[in-house]
This record gives structure tokens, C-alpha cells and sequence, in this order.
């Protein structure tokens, strides 16, 4: 049904989807929890930052990073220092691009959840003598295990959505920058509309499940809470 | 009490947008954006009718234009769309009319002098071109380099409209690209080839008025357009 570069296309965006939700479940819980619990002077500023990709049009971040991975630029030049080519234009500038692009998706459920953990759960922990990493893995962890999930599954599911920041540095090459919004965008500039119809069709029924799957999965949640 | 508000937000809304003379609302092949910009500049001054541009890629403005975009003219970086338009009866009896004729550069800003034939030949690596699926000037770059041999050999960068592709090449993240010639000429850039217009088939540049309420309007432009001094000021940017 479909053809050599749809398929392609749809593991590459599988891929670049997991390799940034990978990242960012790696680095995004202990921002999260800074934000949730820093009163320092600069945590608006930071929380800004991290809320940015939500309001600002996808181009300007592409056309920044077009910048910055540029061999005029640092870091395109420290780049180029052990890599042949420019960051632009490769899998890898397309990770660091998604992984600005999804933050606030990832950090914002967790912030959320970390300031509305009861103070009195971490009290108790220590009482029992649970140092800080024990903390972590027996209380904290299991108990915000849902918000998580849904932190990395909003995560995922925004970098598959991602369609402007690629258009801007991708370079449309298969394999490589070519992701399922931009071969859409392909098939439709190429009026190929029955290929188009096919490839919007999927995305559409993947994400409604996707986000039927997280409210469920919330739904649930919720009423084991309000049953306990 | 609501009606009243409602009516004052519109008559409110209706004050910025009155309309002292005619608009006609024209859609821009992104490669002749700046120029039609002029163009329509001198001819608002001269007619005392208000252009509006909007410039997108030729596919773009074509899918837009099908589904009943309000535009009045439409300038088309190739003839192919304007033809499609024209069989799906939006352009009603108007005549297609061609504005422009396109050129490509081989545009190297590293390069110390402007490369030679040889040298374009000679290249490798990487090459920023428009999609040669659907951008006439990425189609005309895959003629040339089929023409010289070399389609097989190079890995593509790929803008989805020329712009982009020049934008690949200023902005350094690429060595060269093919561009459209009349963005080296405009932007005075320098280090570039200008590819002979035998290794491909023209980029013939197609516009069409679209049979709207101001179709008269936009015919006077579309006259403008044609007129020789005009002509002559397209050919200075790096048309043919």
C-alpha cells in the first residue's frame, strides 16, 4: 500500500521520535524538578525558555538554527571540527531541533506533578531513613510513574507532528531528513493526491489513538484515585 | 445591547480596511516575489490601483487558487500549473501569458573566482537544488545536471522552493547550489556560474488573470507587466 519512500519515511519518523524522547526522558525530569521546587531569582527566565517552542512559529526556530549550525557560527564550526558535514540537513540537527520543540511537552506535565507532590511523602521517607536516591526510586518514581508516561507520550507524539522546524533544515534528503509531514508536503506540492490522502490518513488515525490512548490511560487514573 | 456592540466592532473593523481605490490581489511565484514588488509599486503609482502580493511556492499558490483562494492574478514560476488551472476552468476564458523567462546559477560563494563550466562539472560532495519533484527551478536543475552527466553523482539538498535553496547556500550549511539566477543578480552576490540555457528545458515563467470581479484590473496589470520598459527592468534582475 505503501510505496519504498513512505515506508521510509514512517521509520525515520519513528525513529527520530524515540531517539528525542529517549533524550529528553534523560534530561527533562530533573529541570522539571528544579522548576517545581527552585526559588531562584532566574527560574521565571528558565521556565520561559523551556515554554518557548509553544508560542513561537516553528520558523523562527528553524531559521535560528539554520544560523547556529552554520560554519560562520560556533556551533556549527565545532561541529564541523570532527563531522564532514554541517549539522543542518542531518538526523542529528533534526534530534537537537525536536528536542527544543518538544521540551515544554515533556517538562510541563512533570513540573506539574512534582509541585503537586505532598511535601508530607518525602517527610515521611526520610523518617524512614530513605536517602535522596532511595527517595527517587521508591517514592517519587512510582508514584508519578503515570505522569511520566504521559510526559514522554505527549513528547513522542509531538515530535511525529513536527512539520516546520524539518521543512526549514531538513533538505528533504530520504533516510535522512525526509520525515512523513515533509513527504506529505511532497506528495501534495506534487499534486500526488492519493498517495497524500493515504499518508494523512494514517498520521490521522495515529494520533487519535495515541491520544485516546494517554486520556485512557488519565480517565483511569483518575477514578482510581477518586475511588481510593 | 449586543447588536449595538456587534455593529460597532464592525464599523470599527470596516474603518482600516476602506478601501480609497482598487486592490487587486496577485499570487507570486516566491522566486519573482521582490520583483513583482517593484513592479507593482510603479504600477499602483501609475494606476492608482493597490497590489497585494502573496508569494508561495508555484505549487502552494496553485492548490490554494483550486480550492477558491481569492486572488485575482496569478504569476506562476513554470507554464505547467498555469495549464493545470486552466483545465480545471478556474482561469474561465483568459489566455495564459508568460512574464518572465528563468535562469540558473551555480552559485559557489566559497570559490575564489567564478567557477567555469569545468569546475561545475568537476564538483562533488553536496549540492543544494528546489525539489526537482515539483519547483520548476529544482525540474530545470535536474535537466542540467542530467544533461552534463553528473544527476548520479552528487547527494541533494533539497529546497521546497527556490528561496529555500538559496537560503541553504547563503546561510553556509552547503558549499553550492543551483539557484535561480535572478536572486544572484538582485542580491549582488558574487562567485557564480550562469548555466547555459541549452542543458535544460526553459523555465518559462507563465502568469494568467483568474476571472474575478476585478479581472479588468488585473488585466491592466498584466499589460503592465508585458509593457517594454517593464520587460526590460525583468531582464536587468536576471530574467530572459
Amino acid at each position: 500500500m505503501f510505496s519504498e519512500g513512505d515506508l521510509q519515511a514512517i521509520w525515520l519518523t519513528l525513529k527520530l521520535a524515540s531517539v528525542t524522547t529517549i533524550l529528553l526522558m534523560l534530561f527533562a525530569p530533573p529541570l522539571a524538578w528544579w522548576l517545581a521546587r527552585s526559588q531562584a531569582k532566574i527560574r521565571p527566565l528558565v521556565e520561559s525558555l523551556v515554554a518557548l517552542p509553544l508560542i513561537l512559529p516553528p520558523t523562527v526556530l528553524g531559521f535560528y538554527l539554520l544560523i547556529a549550525f552554520s560554519p560562520n557560527h560556533f556551533l556549527g564550526r565545532w561541529w564541523l571540527s570532527f563531522n564532514e558535514h554541517s549539522l543542518a540537513f542531518s538526523f542529528s540537527g533534526l534530534v537537537i531541533a525536536s528536542v527544543v520543540y518538544s521540551l515544554p511537552f515533556v517538562v510541563q506535565p512533570l513540573q506539574s506533578a512534582f509541585v503537586h507532590l505532598d511535601k508530607r511523602y518525602l517527610e515521611v521517607s526520610a523518617t524512614l531513613g530513605y536517602g535522596k536516591y532511595e527517595r527517587l526510586y521508591k517514592i517519587i518514581f512510582p508514584m508519578l510513574l503515570p505522569s511520566f508516561i504521559i510526559a514522554g507520550a505527549l513528547g513522542f507524539a509531538h515530535t511525529i507532528g513536527e512539520f516546520g522546524v524539518v521543512l526549514m533544515i531538513g533538505g528533504n534528503i530520504p533516510g535522512e531528513t525526509q520525515v512523513l509531514s515533509i513527504q506529505l508536503f511532497d506528495h501534495v506540492e506534487s499534486l500526488q493526491y492519493s498517495e497524500a490522502h493515504q499518508l494523512s490518513f494514517m498520521l490521522l488515525a495515529f494520533s487519535v489513538s495515541w491520544l485516546v490512548l494517554i486520556y485512557g490511560f488519565l480517565q483511569k487514573r483518575q477514578q482510581r484515585i477518586l475511588n481510593a | 445591547m449586543l447588536r449595538l456592540l456587534v455593529s460597532v466592532i464592525f464599523v470599527g473593523l470596516s474603518c482600516f480596511s476602506v478601501a480609497s481605490q482598487a486592490t487587486i490581489n496577485v499570487a507570486v511565484a516566491s522566486n519573482f516575489k521582490v520583483s513583482a514588488q517593484d513592479i507593482a509599486d510603479q504600477f499602483s503609482h501609475e494606476y492608482n490601483i493597490d497590489v497585494n502580493i502573496s508569494s508561495a511556492s508555484t505549487g502552494t499558490l496553485y492548490q490554494q487558487i483550486l480550492h477558491g483562494a481569492p486572488f485575482d492574478l496569478f504569476l506562476s514560476a513554470d507554464q505547467k500549473h498555469v495549464d493545470l488551472l486552466l483545465q480545471a476552468n478556474k482561469v474561465g476564458d483568459n489566455q495564459p501569458f508568460v512574464y518572465a523567462q528563468g535562469r540558473l546559477g551555480f552559485w559557489m560563494p566559497s570559490a575564489e573566482t567564478n567557477p567555469s563550466i569545468e569546475d561545475f562539472i568537476a564538483y562533488t560532495g553536496r549540492l543544494a537544488i528546489a525539489n526537482p519533484k515539483f519547483a520548476p527551478y529544482g525540474v530545470a536543475a535536474q535537466q542540467a545536471l542530467t544533461s552534463v552527466g553528473k544527476w548520479e553523482d552528487l547527494q541533494y539538498i533539497q529546497g521546497s522552493n527556490i528561496s529555500q535553496t538559496y537560503q541553504f547556500v547563503e546561510s553556509n550549511n552547503v558549499k553550492a547550489g543551483l539557484v535561480a539566477y535572478a536572486a544572484l543578480v538582485q542580491k549582488k552576490q558574487q562567485h557564480y556560474l550562469l548555466i547555459p540555457t541549452k542543458w535544460h528545458q526553459p523555465i518559462i515563467q507563465a502568469g494568467v488573470v483568474l476571472g474575478t470581479a476585478q479581472a479588468e484590473q488585473a488585466n491592466l496589470f498584466r499589460d503592465y507587466l508585458q509593457s517594454k520598459p517593464i520587460q526590460q527592468l525583468i531582464h536587468s534582475q536576471g530574467y530572459n
